[in-house]
């Protein structure tokens, strides 16, 4: 019996193996073709920023009442975004959620790009880049534009930690098993795999320091989606003159994590062919699991609308009835069903949560994710508590100019670009974690 | 012949007047005025350029205008100045022509605005009288007064008071005057007029004010100020908020509190980052020995 475990455990890793490293020898011209797509969009982006900084933030729709344009709603949205690392790898890891564990690496992965991605768009944004560094030099601790600087640079450093940690016995893999790569992939795998034997020391500092920073990523990951909530709730605007902001983004943040998760869960299990990791079953757990993160921050949303509307006070109510009948309201109620309400009402049957529908949902939900950060952002600036007086006619609107969106669009090229990168580079599903289960439920047995 | 001639030379030349006219009826009507303004240290001309758009008259920017002393000669310009966005060129005379203001019985100016091709050509005078303007500011039954008196002088010495003379009382503050007492004030026969000074107005850190009194665009004298320095105001008491440790101050300034707690968060999660870099450096370490 314990023989027949053995020789059945060495049949699973080899099979595991095999199936997870196979897209990092395959045929590289889909890769190159998507690569150069993504590579046109960012050269697109990096010619209408040159305009920017060329001609100043003229170039964009900004002005003085919209001075936190597209730049900054995106900003929110990728930061948004990257909290889905702390959701697979610490809240779902903690809680042992047995499931989760072919997700994690995904998710490590899209919280790198997005947070990267975030921090360049956030320097887009200015108008003198090359002050940035006064930021660092002279930058006030009461501000919480430093808060953020700081909170950024730490969730970054902890995701990357997260991703490599969890790699290292998977890099030895490589190491040892991909020996007709290229060199620098090769050196890479050596360098990186760390000397790594797979001894019960090396596995044992293995979980005590991935554990450790399971439990410290929750907080800073709360933090950093929290910390740019108050970016808008220290501003005295409506809109954001709200105690609620905080939760509101980030279980927000969640809900669209969770749906990028399955988008590219759906793009690899099919592009990789990982249907047997990557199965129905669990996007039946992922839409599950998007319902009760939707409901969620369905609760915050009522929440954050509820109160200024019953009372209509003044801008407040002004800036309510832009979003429910104004100009916004089209954009606000489509968010809201296509985005919110009927992601739920679908999930909730068990055949929407089938991969196509999911699919469709997810993307559904991220455009709603996407325009609802819009919605926060833009409607507010429009509706400062001092009226607008004597001021051109294009101070009073906001349409994003082509620069915007083609640096907005860039952004969104340069986190798949890295997301690409990375799975190209990396086993996308942890292979020692999957192993490690395996040879867990065989001991069970 | 010559008849036709004659009728066909002048059926051209009135062609061409009306050409003329009609060029001329292209260029903006234009419309100039001259204030003058004095005061103990300064004498300043000031003009307004307005020209006809559309049926209408707006400010006009950058356009000459050229202020003369006494008549409209070479030898008597003063400056030519250039109308900014609101129309308005103002000058300050220099020490030559503050003399020459200071000894006029009457002292003429003229500002003149060449024609061009866009707008019609103008000229604006203004004369100014001498003028005795004096003020005196007492404290009489704990009531603070300023008394203004106007006057001139005639041929032999003698001053004559000038009444029905509109006097404004005004306080200088960062932005502009602020106007004080009855907003209608005339001299009387004898060339006088008093106001009550406000007890409530905050001055500098040790209470000063400075109190203003104009006649303002009178038609002999122009616009005319006498001020004083008084210690009539509420000491002002400014706060240093900046030095203090708040949300708002410098960073230098944080409240200790939130140093504290950010540099204590930062310090810990940082630290852990540390210790796992480390723990990294030691599972490679294991690596070596076993190998």
């Amino acid at each position: 019996m314990k023989d027949n475990n053995i020789s059945s455990n060495e049949a699973f890793n080899q099979k595991v193996e095999t199936d997870l490293l196979a897209h990092l020898i395959a045929d590289k011209k889909k890769f190159n073709f998507f690569l150069s797509i993504l590579i046109a969009i960012i050269l697109v982006g990096i010619f209408a920023y040159y305009r920017q900084v060329r001609y100043g933030l003229i170039v964009t729709s900004m002005r003085d009442y919209t001075s936190w344009g597209i730049y900054i709603s995106n900003f929110v949205f990728l930061v948004a975004i990257s909290l889905v690392g702390s959701l697979f790898s610490a809240i779902l890891k903690l809680a042992k959620v047995p499931w989760s564990t072919p997700l994690t690496r995904i998710s490590e992965i899209i919280a790198i790009g997005a947070i990267i991605c975030a921090s360049v768009i956030i320097i887009v944004d200015m108008g003198r880049p090359d002050r940035f560094i006064y930021v660092v030099i002279h930058g006030r601790i009461q501000s919480p534009i430093i808060w953020d600087v700081i909170i950024i640079s730490t969730y970054l450093t902890i995701s990357l930690l997260l991703l490599y940690i969890s790699l290292i016995p998977d890099l030895a893999i490589c190491r040892d098993k991909l020996t007709d790569v290229v060199g620098w992939k090769k050196w890479f795998y050596r360098v990186f795999s760390i000397n790594w034997k797979g001894t019960p020391e090396q596995y044992k500092l293995l979980h005590k320091i991935s554990y450790i920073l399971a439990v410290i990523v929750i907080p800073v990951a709360f933090a950093i989606h929290t910390v740019t909530s108050w970016l808008f709730s220290t501003t005295w605007r409506p809109g954001w003159d709200s105690t609620n902001l905080g939760p509101y983004f980030v279980s927000g943040a969640l809900m669209a994590g969770a749906a990028i998760i399955i988008v590219a869960m759906y793009f690899i299990r099919n592009t990789l062919n990982l249907k047997e990791y990557l199965t129905d079953k669990l996007f039946d757990h992922m839409g599950k699991l998007l319902v009760l993160l939707s409901l969620v921050y369905l609760y915050f949303n009522i929440n954050e609308y509820l109160g200024p509307a019953f009372k209509m006070v003044g801008v407040e109510g002004e800036h309510i009835i832009e979003l429910f009948f104004g100009a916004y309201a089209p954009m606000y109620w489509i968010v809201q069903i296509f985005g919110l309400i009927l992601p739920i009402v679908i999930l909730i049957f068990a055949w929407g949560r089938k991969p196509l529908p999911m699919l469709i949902i997810s993307i559904l939900v991220l455009l709603g994710a996407w325009f609802k950060r819009f919605l926060i952002v833009i409607p507010s600036l429009q509706h400062p508590y001092l009226p607008i007086q004597d001021v051109q006619d294009s101070y009073r609107h906001y349409i994003p100019s082509w620069e915007e969106w083609a640096i907005t669009f860039a952004s969104f090229a340069g986190c798949l670009l890295i997301i690409t990168f990375l799975i190209r580079l990396l086993p996308v599903i942890p292979i020692w974690e999957i192993q490690k289960e395996n040879e867990e439920k065989l001991q069970e047995s | 012949m010559k008849a036709i001639l004659k009728i066909f030379i002048g059926i051209i030349l009135f062609s061409c007047s009306g050409l003329n006219n009609l060029q001329a009826q292209n260029k903006a009507t234009t419309r100039v005025y001259i204030e003058h303004f004095k005061n103990r240290e300064t004498y300043q001309l000031s003009v307004r350029v307005i020209t006809k758009e559309d049926k209408r008259y707006l400010p006009t920017a950058g356009i000459e205008v050229e202020l003369y002393a006494s008549e409209i000669s070479s030898e008597n310009l003063l400056e030519t100045v250039l109308t900014t966005e609101n129309g308005t060129a103002t000058y300050t005379f220099n020490h030559e022509q503050f003399e020459y203001a200071e000894n006029a019985e009457v002292a003429q100016y003229f500002a003149v605005v060449n024609e061009n091709e866009k707008i019609k050509g103008k000229v604006a005078e203004i004369t100014i009288k001498k003028v005795n303007f004096t003020i005196r500011l007492a404290v009489e039954d704990s009531i603070k007064k300023v008394y203004a008196y106007v006057s001139e002088t005639d041929s032999i010495g003698n001053s004559i008071p000038k009444k029905g003379v509109e006097i404004k009382f005004l306080v200088d503050r960062p932005l502009s005057p602020l106007p004080v007492g009855e907003d209608y004030n005339v001299t009387n026969k004898e060339g006088r007029v008093s106001m009550e000074f406000p007890d409530d107005l905050p001055g500098d850190t040790e209470g000063h004010l400075k109190v203003m009194v104009r006649i303002i665009e009178n038609e002999d004298y122009g616009t005319v100020e006498v001020s004083e320095v008084v210690q009539w105001g509420i000491p002002m008491i400014i706060e240093d908020k900046a030095s203090k440790r708040s949300l708002w101050a410098s960073s230098a300034n944080a409240p200790i509190s939130l140093l504290i707690f950010i540099n204590s968060l930062i310090i810990a999660v940082w630290g852990i980052i540390v210790y796992i870099i480390y723990k990294i450096f030691q599972i490679r370490k294991l690596g070596r020995e076993q190998v």
